[in-house]
């Protein structure tokens, strides 16, 4: 039996004497594992995940389990006049964190405009959001916890954050994200769950719950919406990511090689 | 706690909201301690009043930096709202400290007398008062304040209610005794364990709060 990372039963929270903008939420997060909540705007998805990340506490029901956080809201402020290394320093020694050379490689993977030496108040909204993303992975948490994480972020950042979630699922770790738009929680996500009027529930269409796998290529020229056991094909640049049936990975990948593509990466998208 | 408190002092200063009110107590202290012949005890009164003040001000200014959003981010990595609150204390009751050996220098080298009775009495009152006004500051700053403009209110309010209330037996008793040349040893140790107690008191209760309108 798999034990969970961190487990909701029955939370419920409401702001003062308001209504319950949450009801009710269960939820497991297994070790290992994504878990990608779908909401509309104002549906609880940042509440529940400030409960997840222990900085907001549940009105209702309990939360079972302490992993190690890094949290990452749904805007990262940023406002000081402080520098992005200096910034990160200070979080990681919070952390006991002794080895601070991760600091500047993250910033440089992350193209923060400025690099390491921007001051926070400086920066655009899409960069205060990397600076956020690097102080929540920097500590290599158990529980990678992101609210709403793509919004904001330009499109080579958009590859790198996939590429954070899929090494941290690697690691043992897991990722809670949030967001509004289907396909890129179903293109990162081994579990979905949808968020509606302070209740959450499992995505139960079971063609999306049948083991898949990740598949990243990179060339030019096949249509791979149109390929068979392909559930998702999304252009990153010159690199395609596919979804595909786990039973059908060999041949998928058979094809792509055949057809000229690179593999730069298959990974199991099921826990 | 160290490492949470690193951060704020870094905030404080890269900030600058701490130079208006130093700068001004500076200036006080100039002009308190100029003549070489006065007594020292009475100035270390109007010492300790206004280090109430510059302590709920560098209080309600370094809690007041960061964002609401940001703090969460902070008390992610500090994993406890008392230890968020600790580093900020320990961050200001340092400048604070800080302030008091400069006081203490300064009136040393003005009169050119060691009188240590005197910087005791320094050593203990000043310290003590700065700490009522990181009491006084918590309360009234963003962590349960939202709006400036009522922060002030609450912040002068409480400070005047502290400094000028003869009722209230904080460092009122401890001031009077101080600037009216009366014994001051009962009123000194009543400042220090009523200013540990209201701080351990404030904390607590503005951690509590906050965490439950979190």
């Amino acid at each position: 039996m798999i034990t969970p990372l961190i487990r909701l039963a029955g939370v419920g929270k409401r702001y003062g004497g308001g209504e319950l903008v949450l009801d009710g939420v269960d939820l497991t997060v297994p070790a290992a594992c994504v878990v990608g909540i779908l909401g509309a705007n104002g549906s609880g998805k940042s509440t529940l995940l400030r409960i997840l990340a222990g900085v907001s506490r549940a009105s209702l029901g309990s939360v079972e389990g302490t992993p190690s956080i890094g949290y990452l809201p749904d805007r990262f402020p940023g406002g000081q006049r402080l520098s992005a290394r200096s910034y990160l320093r200070h979080l990681a020694r919070m952390r006991g964190l002794a080895d601070l050379s991760a600091i500047d490689p993250l910033l440089e993977r992350l193209a923060l405009v400025g690099g390491p030496d921007a001051q926070l108040r400086t920066l655009s909204k899409g960069n205060a959001q990397k600076v956020g993303l690097a102080q929540a992975v920097l500590p290599r948490p158990d529980l990678l916890i992101l609210d709403e994480p793509w919004s904001g972020l330009d499109g080579g950042t958009h590859a790198v954050l996939g590429e954070l979630v899929a090494e941290t699922r690697a690691r043992g770790a897991s990722v809670v994200f949030t967001d509004h738009r289907p396909a890129v929680v179903r293109e990162h996500a081994d579990a979905v769950h949808r968020i509606e009027g302070g209740r959450l529930t499992a995505v139960g269409d079971p063609a999306e719950t049948e083991p898949a796998t990740r598949i990243v290529l990179a060339g030019t020229g096949t249509d791979w919406t149109a390929e068979p056991g392909v559930r998702h094909a999304i252009a990153e640049g010159s690199r395609v990511v596919l979804t595909v049936d786990a039973t059908s990975a060999d041949a998928v990948l058979l094809r792509a090689l055949s057809g000229g593509w690179s593999v730069r990466e298959v990974a199991p998208c099921s826990p | 706690m160290l490492a949470v408190s690193r951060y704020y002092l870094a905030l404080l200063g890269h900030s600058q909201r701490y130079l208006p009110a130093v700068l001004a107590y500076l200036a006080l202290s100039v002009i308190l301690y100029s003549d070489p012949h006065s007594p020292v005890l009475p100035l270390y009164g109007v010492s300790s009043g206004a280090l109430v003040v510059l302590g709920c001000w560098l209080t309600i200014a370094v809690l007041d930096i960061e964002d609401p959003v940001q703090r969460l981010v902070t008390l992610s990595h500090a994993r406890s709202r008392l230890r968020t609150i600790g580093g900020a204390v320990l961050a200001v009751f340092g400048c604070l400290v800080v302030l008091t050996v400069i006081t203490l220098a300064w009136s040393a080298i003005r009169t050119w007398q060691l009188n240590w009775d005197a910087f005791g009495v320094c050593l203990l009152a000043l310290p003590a008062s700065g700490l009522l006004g990181i009491a006084i500051g918590l309360p009234c700053s963003r962590l349960l304040v939202g709006r400036i403009g009522w922060t002030v209110l609450a912040a002068v309010l409480a400070l005047g209610l502290v400094l000028l209330g003869k009722w209230v037996p904080l460092v009122h008793p401890l001031i009077t005794a101080l600037t009216n040349g009366a014994p001051y040893v009962g009123a000194l140790v009543l400042a220090v364990v009523t200013s540990v107690v209201a701080l351990g008191v404030s904390a607590g209760v503005v951690g509590w709060l906050a965490g439950r309108r979190a």
